[in-house]
């Protein structure tokens, strides 16, 4: 099992986000991203097509590459994670977006990585 | 605590309506998870599925993404389709024990000698944290 931990901002950027959406689907759209994690934080697998990689997380001090992140996808919802290397068994999602586009765009890959360097290089975990 | 106290105020009272949505929800998800977590472990398409089912691609995506309803009936043959045998379990809500024989989606166990000790500040709502064993203890 897992512990599942929201970045600051986290949740904020997860209701502007849903704002996007069909005022009607909003619901089912909450509940999906609830079940993601649920089952995400029960240690139960994930797929590669609801949960894909999505991008490469920075590198660390030696320069090394230090993986990838992923998405959880409750389309058009993303929400950007990674797996942590600092603490056990825990996955932050840094943000969500409203992603009625194909590619990732630099301005989430920065995001996660800035909060990916807070926690797993400065050891601020918030 | 669970995944929705990461999604709602503290407070927020589920009405019986939206509970019912999130058992269904629940069950929709967690099943076409598991058939599609499968399916790449064994390297087989929809589009592949769609063949041994004779049905198209089309219908396979829309019950394995949870917008056609999938009945037992489609459900077994998708297992059919995969040499694979569902079960299915049922107990009490909040309860771990079975209530009566066992038909059951996979049992999950963990164990707990695997378990880290919490090293970490959980802070409120922004965390699910299910590595805790006594989290078990305070739910009982």
């Amino acid at each position: 099992m897992y512990r599942v931990v929201h970045c600051l901002g986290a949740r904020e950027s997860f209701e502007e986000a849903l704002r996007h959406v069909e005022a009607r689907k909003q619901g089912s759209f909450r509940r999906g991203l609830v079940q993601q994690i649920q089952r995400l934080a029960d240690g139960h697998p994930m797929t590669r097509e609801n949960f894909p990689k999505e991008g490469k997380l920075p590198n660390n001090a030696n320069g090394e590459g230090s993986g990838h992140f992923h998405a959880l996808k409750r389309i058009p919802i993303r929400g950007y994670c990674w797996r942590s290397e600092r603490h056990e068994n825990t996955w932050f999602v840094s943000h969500y977006v409203f992603k009625n586009y194909q590619k990732l765009k630099a301005k989430d890959t920065d995001r996660l990585g800035k909060n990916w360097t807070r926690i797993e290089v400065d050891g601020d975990e918030r | 605590m669970s995944a929705k106290d990461m999604f709602y105020s503290a407070g927020h009272e589920f009405s019986r309506a939206e509970a019912r949505a999130y058992a269904r929800e629940d069950l929709i998800y967690n099943v076409t998870e598991d058939v599609l977590f499968q399916m790449e472990q064994m390297s087989v398409t929809k589009q592949e599925l769609a063949r041994r089912l004779g049905k198209s691609r089309s219908y396979v995506t829309q019950l394995l993404s949870g917008a056609r309803n999938m009945t037992l009936g489609s459900l077994a043959d998708i297992c059919f389709a995969l040499d694979i045998e569902p079960q299915v379990h049922f107990h009490r809500s909040g309860d771990e024990e079975v209530v009566e024989g066992v038909v059951g989606t996979p049992v999950w166990t963990v164990n707990e000698s695997e378990i880290p000790n919490k090293d970490i500040q959980v802070l409120g709502t922004n965390v699910l944290d299910r590595r805790d064993p006594g989290h078990w203890e305070r739910v009982a």
